[in-house]
């Protein structure tokens, strides 16, 4: 029987070969591959993951973009915050669905310290002035929608660093008001 | 008779209020004593007015017209520290809401440190050369600014400063007040949370001024290599900045509008989220401008 190519010109399915023979034995890197060992099997790995890198390069891109406004989320909130050291923000009044990144919520320093604040902030209030608390409670009411616009802001928009430093610098600035109160509290001492 | 008991509860009524009127203000106070020409005076007062101003003399002088409420004035002096305080009655619930005001007049030495603290007072200083911190919580703050640095902070009061031109270090804050600042120069960092900043420095070295809903307003120049930040959260930016040579700049605003007036144009941050940037370089570029809010508009100009 002789055996045709392609160059041969195929007309019926008849003239196909019914097996080709290949020119050595497969079996034994086929079965490496399915066993993930054998010489040849880091060959095929390695051209697997290169497929990989090349098909999705902006997912990478993404995923670093994240990671560095992160990283300088973080820092603005250490940096910036009362207290030296790392002192990032809390989860006070976060609404659900904002996806403010954990590092930003976390410390247990900065959460004591808003809450303390915030649990003294009635009893405070009552020591101020009467117009000076009525302008005190409005201005704390405007921190608070300005956070909150921008959580869902960034909720929406969750890698947008304008956002990011403009939310921390707004939970400092809750912090400055906080303390100001405090201080101004404190009967005989102005503030 | 029956007429009579009608109109007792009336009349003892009046009577009372128009005692309560009449002791708003129960006698005056007046002392001087030595001072260092270079010491540090303090002044607290709770109710009314302290007025401040600097004089040739090293002496300390103290006027005051006392409210109902007041127990005494105290001046003393430890070393080069003069301190005069207003001292209430002492009735912890109400120490700052007394129906009687103290108006507290001090002539200190003009480069004295100066240090005064009020509760619903408005505060005055003018004259004064040396470091100045100025506090209060309700009052109004109005003070000219010498050579020397001064912190000015008040809670839901306004400040009111202005400068001669030379170079100091400003830090002023204010939670609900308005702050007005003319013919400063040198480094300042202002903040309010819903009061307007009006600011003017000339020249200006590093510049930091936030709101989180009140507009800024910036005027002045910037110095070789300045940095001028500014920042709201709702409130607009507006800034003209001449300079010695150009500035490098970045504006972003995420829902707002951004100018200029040098034909820049202002680009989308992203091909479909909200966002908007603006970036590049006057002249040379040695000083650097950031501005940045979330729903306030920039506007930006390089000349006053």
């Amino acid at each position: 029987m002789t055996t045709r190519g392609p160059k041969d010109g195929v007309t019926t399915l008849r003239e196909l070969p019914r097996a080709i023979e290949p020119g050595r034995d497969l079996w034994p890197q086929i079965e490496s591959e399915i066993s993930g060992r054998g010489a040849t099997a880091p060959a095929a790995q390695a051209t697997v993951s290169t497929r990989r890198g090349h098909g999705t390069p902006l997912r990478w891109l993404a995923a670093a973009a994240m990671v560095g406004a992160l990283a300088v989320g973080v820092w603005i909130g250490r940096s910036v915050l009362p207290g030296a050291g790392p002192a990032p923000l809390a989860q006070a009044a976060r609404p659900a669905g904002a996806t403010l990144p954990a590092a930003w919520v976390s410390d247990p320093r900065y959460q004591r310290q808003h809450e303390e604040l915030m649990r003294s902030l009635g009893a405070q209030l009552a020591a101020l002035p009467p117009a000076s608390r009525v302008k005190v409670m409005a201005s704390l009411t405007t921190i608070r929608q300005a956070k909150q616009q921008l959580e869902e802001a960034l909720g929406k928009d969750p890698g947008n660093a304008l956002l990011q430093e403009l939310l921390v610098n707004t939970y400092q600035d809750e912090m400055r008001v906080l303390t100001d109160v405090r201080e101004a509290s404190d009967a005989g001492k102005g503030i | 008779m029956r007429m009579t008991h009608r109109l007792l509860p009336a009349v003892i009524a009046l009577i009372a209020s128009a005692w309560a009127w009449g002791s708003d203000t129960s006698g005056t106070f007046e002392r001087e004593v030595a001072a260092d020409a270079h010491g540090v005076v303090e002044i607290s007062n709770t109710n009314g007015t302290v007025d401040v101003t600097g004089w040739d003399r090293a002496a300390v002088s103290v006027k005051a017209e006392l409210g109902a409420d007041v127990d005494r004035v105290e001046v003393t002096t430890s070393g080069n520290h003069t301190m005069i305080r207003v001292v209430q009655r002492h009735s912890p619930a109400s120490f700052n809401f007394g129906h009687g005001e103290t108006h507290l007049r001090v002539q200190v030495p003009k480069d004295s440190e100066l240090d005064v603290s009020a509760v619903s007072a408005n505060a005055t200083s003018a004259g004064v050369l040396g470091t100045q911190r100025l506090k209060t919580v309700s009052g109004d703050i109005t003070a000219e600014i010498g050579p020397s640095d001064i912190e000015v902070k008040s809670v839901s009061g306004s400040l009111k400063l202005r400068g001669k031109g030379e170079p100091a270090k400003l830090h002023l804050s204010t939670v609900s007040g308005d702050l007005e600042l003319k013919h400063a120069a040198g480094d300042l960092e202002a903040t309010t949370v819903s009061g307007e900043l009006t600011v003017e420095v000339d020249p200006a070295g590093s510049v930091r001024l936030r709101s989180t809903s009140g507009d800024i307003r910036f005027e002045g120049r910037l110095r070789h290599g300045a940095d001028f930040d500014a920042q709201s959260v709702s409130g607009d930016l507006n800034v003209r900045a001449g300079t010695e040579d150009g500035f490098a700049f970045e504006a972003a605003s995420v829902t707002g509008d951004i100018r200029d007036c040098f034909n820049v144009e202002a680009q989308r941050t992203g091909e479909y989220g909200p966002g908007t940037k603006m970036n590049g370089t006057r002249g040379a570029g040695s000083a650097h401008v950031r501005l940045k809010t979330m729903s306030g508009e920039i506007d930006l100009c390089d000349r006053r």
